[in-house]
């Protein structure tokens, strides 16, 4: 792994919230003597290390110690946290289970709840940095790993079998990935990356991988930070001259409402926005709302990708406006080394401008799920969205995958529906959860419709308490189906897609 | 906007609730739906993402400023508006 350190690095948190910069020397030994705790530890290379830490010098310094010994890093996703219910347990159970991690690295303070982790060995983090009394360069230690080396695990929402679906990343297609983002975003040491996108989200570890590759500063902010003051994020840009920063819309949204003041966005070139569907009127909001601090047209920039593919499938060139096609925006043009085609239902190449199957491969494509099935080495993976290519851009319209998201975070349908079920009493397969994508609104809609002939407003609070209080995901529409009954598959199955297809058409 | 003996009560906020569910900020059972002072904002089904909807709603309505702890999503809407009060109190007498 090529690495061109940047000469410090920016943390903003709730206990620094004007930021500290740490020096790339204090990290590079800080991550030598993760590595050291590692190896005392016993972890051997391939070994997988999970790593819930708060977002801060200790955990880069873990990615890099990680690296450094061979081990395989898997920041947990944050419902780790969460063991309120026996199906919270069983769910970060699960990503243990398939994880099988020899060691758990902890920030004091912030551990998980044991019954999270069971008898997983966990060591706590002080987050003592001192200044180191000899430089230190860990860059030939992260120059051994080879191509086809585990690089990291990144959990997606969704699962297989009951199985938690860890995306499986080497580092040739981390490196194919970031390649071809530099290339795209011309990325270079010139540029300031802020981010306050959580590393254990695609778009948060990637912007930090970004910096790395191309030897830009990062200022890193603490997602906890940016939830308590969005406006924080555009300060920090407008304060350290920041260049490149990654967000999903909702987060342009939120500040195009509540807006930033006295900051100077004049210096950023580049705003890769993703992890969620955007909208024109998110964007276009976003762009008049601080066209006056300085933000120029063609800093934003949405962009399509997912885990399965590292992080990028496609996005703009810098300072090209964004374009759209019948009231959808595109998402750039595919990345180098990657290829999309949209295919039919059975399995067929579509012309320009025909809705379809968002089909993907190449070079960033991953090989498989940790423990579950491989991809075969060259096929079309289906992302499960939908969308049209029209003169080599793409136009990301829907999703076929059962997946909710809101603020880029991710919820399976199924976790939802069976939440409601639940706080209802309801028997399994009462419910259809999906995501209606609402243009006028800018915003994914998230719905929920319950097979029911008597219904009253409790019941709705019921269900809304229930998933906020599980998942903290809020439910936009929550009532009983029309006539009280939801489509089904000749076999009994909800047919959620169905479901969708008639609420936007008023049937149901 | 604002004033020194401005008191906000938990109606007040609740229908400023309402008017964010009707802008579908908030989860549309809030337009009509029965809304007391002792709901809490986690009980409403609101998650942080909404929380900050309501708190841009509330500064713009007020002209406070409201401090990055303001929101405890299992504080209860009559404490919200005690809040508030105490917080337009404090932005006047300075």
């Amino acid at each position: 792994m090529q690495i061109n350190w940047p000469e410090d690095f920016g943390f903003i948190s709730k206990i620094h919230p004007d930021g500290v910069r740490v020096s790339s020397d204090v990290i590079a030994s800080y991550a030598s003597s993760i590595a050291d705790l590692l190896k005392t530890q016993g972890v051997k290379p391939g070994e997988r290390v999970a790593l819930w830490l708060t977002d801060g010098p200790d955990k880069i310094a873990a990615v890099l110690g990680c690296w450094m010994t061979g081990a395989v890093f898997c920041v947990l996703p944050s419902f780790a946290g969460n063991t309120k219910t026996e199906r919270s347990q069983a769910r970060i159970q699960g990503v243990f289970s398939v994880l099988d991690p020899k060691l758990l690295l902890q920030s004091a303070g912030s551990e998980l709840p044991p019954e999270a982790y069971g008898n997983v060995s966990s060591v706590t983090l002080g987050g003592h940095l001192t200044s180191p009394a000899e430089t230190t360069d860990i860059r030939p230690k992260l120059a051994e790993r080879n191509a086809d080396d585990l690089a990291f695990i990144q959990f997606t929402s969704g699962s297989t079998g009951g199985k938690a679906k860890g995306a499986e990343v080497r580092f040739r297609q981390l490196e194919a990935n970031l390649e071809a983002l530099a290339k795209r975003t011309e990325l270079s040491a010139k540029d300031h990356m802020v981010s306050w996108a959580p590393m254990y989200h695609d778009m948060g570890l990637m912007a930090v991988l970004l910096a790395f590759r191309a030897g830009a500063d990062l200022t890193l902010m603490e997602t906890d930070h940016f939830v308590r003051r969005p406006s924080a994020w555009l300060e920090a840009i407008s304060k350290c001259k920041g260049t490149v920063t990654t967000a999903p819309p909702t987060a342009l949204k939120l500040l195009t409402r509540r807006r930033a003041v006295d900051v100077d966005l004049s210096s950023l070139r580049y705003a890769w926005i993703g992890g969620e569907a955007v909208f024109p009127k998110v964007a276009s909001e976003f762009e008049d709302a601080y066209a006056q601090a300085g933000l120029a047209r063609g800093v934003i920039q949405p962009t399509y990708g997912m885990a399965e593919t590292v992080v990028g499938i496609s996005c703009g060139v810098p300072g090209t406006e964004w374009i759209t096609r019948n009231g959808v925006i595109s998402c750039g043009k595919t990345l180098d080394g990657m290829e999309v085609q949209i295919q039919s239902g059975d399995g067929a190449a579509l012309p320009d401008g025909t809705e379809g199957k968002i089909m993907t491969r190449g070079a960033s494509v991953i090989d498989g799920y940790l423990g579950l099935e491989r991809f075969e080495k060259g096929s079309w993976y289906d992302t499960g969205d939908l969308g049209f290519l029209d003169d080599g851009y793409l136009f990301v319209t829907g999703r076929m995958k059962d997946l909710l998201k809101r603020g880029a975070e991710s919820y399976p349908a199924s976790l939802v529906e069976a939440i409601a079920e639940m706080a209802l009493e309801l028997r399994t397969g009462r419910v259809a959860a999906f995501a209606n994508f609402r243009a006028d609104l800018g915003k994914e809609e998230i719905v929920l419709l319950v097979e029911s002939r008597a219904w009253d407003d409790s019941q709705t609070r019921v269900v809304a308490s229930a998933v906020l209080g599980e998942l903290g995901l809020q439910v936009d529409v929550i009532r009983p189906a029309k006539g009280g009954r939801l489509p089904r598959t000749s076999s009994g199955k909800i047919m959620r897609q169905m479901t969708a297809k008639q609420y936007l058409e008023g049937t149901i | 906007m604002t004033g020194e003996t401005e008191t906000w009560t938990a109606d007040r906020v609740i229908q400023i609730m309402r008017d964010l569910a009707r802008e579908d900020d908030l989860p549309n059972h809030l337009v009509t739906g029965e809304i007391t002072g002792k709901d809490t904002v986690e009980t409403l089904g609101i998650d942080s993402l909404g929380g900050a909807y309501l708190i841009e709603r509330l500064e713009d309505t007020t002209g406070v400023q409201m401090p990055d702890d303001f929101l405890d999503l299992t504080d209860d809407i009559d404490r919200i508006a005690a809040r508030l009060t105490d917080l337009i109190k404090s932005a006047g007498s300075t």
